[in-house]
């Protein structure tokens, strides 16, 4: 058994589907209920759907970050109402997943009545896309914590799902947009939504990647979303939905342990298709039966009571050793460091503590100042920082 | 006063009260009773028309335009149009050319052709009028006009808030004389726009001059013929709010003739009408969400068609218009065009 927590329904299993372009349209929808994740949001429905520029999406290999500039659903609201009305009179495929609705608006009486139209269709829940970096001018509703509160209580006041609210990054204030959805009656949080970025920049050209700012999403943002659930956990009881760079089994696990209820998959389906629900469930659940841990809520939030104050982190006067002789990265050296990234450890060290010698490498201990680089730079892990 | 309430006080479901007065032999006479007297009660009138309509439609609604030739009008129009068509709907469309007679006239034709319902835009028609349409049993929207939010079904735009908006731009970058022109027949949304322009001048401490607020018709000619009456004034105002893009275009078009700049007279206009993205200079302006507000306006329409329930719950809807900032209110910063 893996619980799973969403705007205070309990799941199946924790995994959730983010919204995004694999959950538009009843193909996609089908295509993901019958791999039963705990739950599945839609696309982000609107009353006024916009065309899909082309292109809109670009991979950087490297990073595996993704930017897209699409902006919410291409499909019209009364497809979707019929798509999920679909959905629904067709059992679901015979799947248990929860379908959440994602919607958008621009005022809270718009959003209201996006709301109490996907409320008929049977959805279990509304989600409010308040974070969307794309096309939505400088400010988003959600850095607005009294904005926030007008739309969500404008939902909550005419439906009677749970509704949560997602949460960008690029919040001052999280705590106070926080607050106020929880004050307007929000069941639940996620964060995070993509980040604003320009994906990359073609130097004899200077074209960007695309040709506008657009939401910047995969395995780079997810420090950024980790930080920010890890953050709103401590300012709320309501449950978080955690997404934002999660690839595989050991990170979901970390937004677990950051304290999410449950975790979201988006951008990883867009890259390697809807087999990775299946594959993302199988991996947890054998990572969770061979640690003997029955449920997800015997981690989550495991990370808070390691998160320190800076001045309440240790002082310690620990220095870089090697724990095995290191014949080091020279030409005359049989052996290079691993990857190929030879001699990152000597390169990056600002007090000039790491030398190579005919005999192999060398640290002089009086000089180093036990910054930790080196330890997490070596690719054969031969460094530590001791006594 | 709506069904619910009538089914709740009587004890029974909305079903059975909906029978009741759909098909009063499919309920057993005592619950018959106790409903119809609850609905005395209460004073309930149902919806009749919307009921009636459910069996007898014409698949026909009718759309109330003040000016056909008025762009966004028929941007607004097509978005109509476009939940229409999936309803299965037709349109007649009529021009009030901003005329109450005119209005009066369309809305007793429409009703006689049995339309299935009908949007008004900026309607002209008086409150008791408007009374006398709920008792034709014909629903309807009124769309472009607030002063029924909460009675009746009302699609509408932030046109106080966003025009504020505008003439705080013109603040921001230092323009001192600001003048407005607004549209002389449409009365309801130039009065929201002037009073978004007296907020906006009001929370910077300046003084209005009555002199800088000019009515004119709603055209090119129109936005010409004020903005050359301004420009002749002794102190001439360095920055005009139109408050629509086709007025803007002339007025664009006079402060050229007059060898000006943006530099000396900046130019918003409102509306975000297609031509103005690619003119010289480009026109910053308000965008009204014309499209989305026909998309809107339908849906609470075919809401108040189809669902009794929604049909006795007017509902108000307030749609998001905001500054496009481009080139024509003298902005230098390329950002700001972005967003």
């Amino acid at each position: 058994m893996k619980m799973g927590n969403l705007m205070g329904m309990p799941l199946d299993d924790p995994l959730v589907v983010a919204p995004g372009p694999w959950t538009r349209g009843i193909e996609n929808m089908k295509e993901i209920l019958l791999q039963e994740p705990g739950a599945v949001i839609t696309e982000s429905i609107v009353s006024e759907a916009y065309p899909d520029v082309r292109p809109r999406y670009s991979v950087d290999r490297w990073s595996r970050g993704v930017q897209n500039i699409r902006i919410y659903s291409g499909r019209e609201l009364e497809n979707w109402l019929d798509d999920l009305t679909e959905i629904n009179q067709k059992k679901r495929y015979g799947s248990k997943t929860k379908i959440i609705a994602s919607i958008m608006g621009t005022t809270a009486s718009e959003i209201r009545y996006i709301a109490k139209k996907v409320e008929k269709t049977g959805v279990d829940g509304i989600e409010l896309g308040l974070a969307c970096p794309m096309g939505e001018g400088p400010r988003i509703v959600a850095s607005d914590p009294a904005l926030v509160f007008d739309f969500t209580k404008a939902v909550v006041d005419a439906v009677s799902l749970p509704v949560s609210v997602k949460l960008g990054a690029g919040i001052s204030d999280m705590t106070a947009v926080v607050k106020a959805a929880e004050n307007a009656g929000a069941s639940g949080i996620s964060a995070i939504d993509a980040l604003r970025c320009i994906l990359g920049i073609d130097i004899e050209t200077g074209q960007p990647t695309l040709p506008t700012y657009g939401g910047y999403s995969g395995a780079p943002i997810r420090p950024i979303g980790l930080a920010a659930v890890a953050g709103v956990v401590q300012s709320t009881d309501l449950p978080v939905l955690g997404i934002g760079g999660i690839t595989g089994c050991k990170s979901a696990v970390e937004y677990i342990m950051a304290g999410a209820a449950s975790y979201g998959v988006g951008t990883e389906i867009l890259l390697r298709g809807f087999g990775v629900i299946r594959e993302l469930k199988d991996d947890l659940n054998d990572w969770m039966r061979e640690r003997g841990i029955a449920s997800s809520e015997e981690i989550r939030g495991a990370v808070l009571s390691h998160l320190h104050a800076f001045e309440e982190i240790d002082q310690n006067e620990k220095t870089a050793v090697l724990v095995e002789a290191c014949r080091g990265f020279a030409e005359h050296s049989a052996r290079l460091c691993a990857d190929g990234h030879d001699g990152l450890c000597m390169a990056g060290c600002l007090c000039h503590a790491i030398q190579l010698s005919e005999d192999g490498l060398h640290i002089d201990r009086a000089k180093c100042d036990g910054c930790g680089l080196c330890v997490s730079i070596c690719p054969d892990g031969k460094i530590q920082l001791s006594w | 006063m709506n069904i619910k309430k009538v089914a709740e006080e009587a004890g029974v479901s909305i079903t059975t009260v909906s029978r009741v007065m759909n098909n009063p032999k499919a309920v057993s006479e005592s619950t018959r009773a106790k409903v119809v007297e609850v609905m005395k009660d209460l004073n309930y009138t149902p919806n009749w028309f919307a009921r009636n309509l459910q069996k007898h439609r014409t698949n026909v609604i009718g759309l109330l335009i003040p000016d056909t030739l008025e762009q966004s009008y028929m941007e607004l129009a097509k978005g109509v149009e476009k939940v229409a068509k999936q309803k299965n709907c037709n349109i007649i469309i009529c021009n009030t050319g901003y005329d109450q007679d005119t209005e009066i006239t369309n809305v007793e034709n429409l009703i006689n052709r049995k339309i299935d319902g009908l949007i008004l835009i900026s309607s002209s028609l008086s409150r008791r009028q408007i009374g006398i349409l709920h008792k034709k049993n014909v629903p309807f929207v009124l769309t472009d006009r607030t002063d029924c939010d909460g009675i009746e079904n009302v699609v509408s735009t932030n046109y106080e808030e966003a025009s504020q908006t505008a003439v705080e731009h013109f603040i921001q970058m230092k323009r001192k004389r600001i003048a407005i022109i607004v549209s002389e027949k449409a009365q309801f949304i130039g009065e929201y726009k002037i009073n978004g322009y007296r907020a906006a001048l009001r929370a910077h401490g300046i003084p209005e001059d009555p002199a800088l607020v000019v009515k004119a018709e709603d055209s090119i000619e129109g936005g010409m013929l004020a903005a050359g009456r301004l420009l002749e004034m002794e102190k001439r105002p360095d920055a005009i709010f139109a408050a629509t893009d086709t007025m803007a275009f002339g007025v664009i078009e006079r402060v050229k003739q007059a060898g000006l700049t943006v530099d000396d007279v900046g130019i918003i206009g409102y509306d975000d009408l297609k031509t103005g993205s690619v003119m010289e200079p480009k026109l910053t302006t308000v965008v009204k969400p014309a499209y989305r507000m026909g998309l809107t306006s339908a849906r609470l329409l075919f809401d108040a068609i189809e669902d009794e329930e929604l049909a006795n719950e007017p509902q108000s809807i307030v749609l998001q218009s905001r500054l496009k900032v481009r080139k024509s209110c003298g902005n230098k910063e390329r950002l700001k065009e972005i967003w």
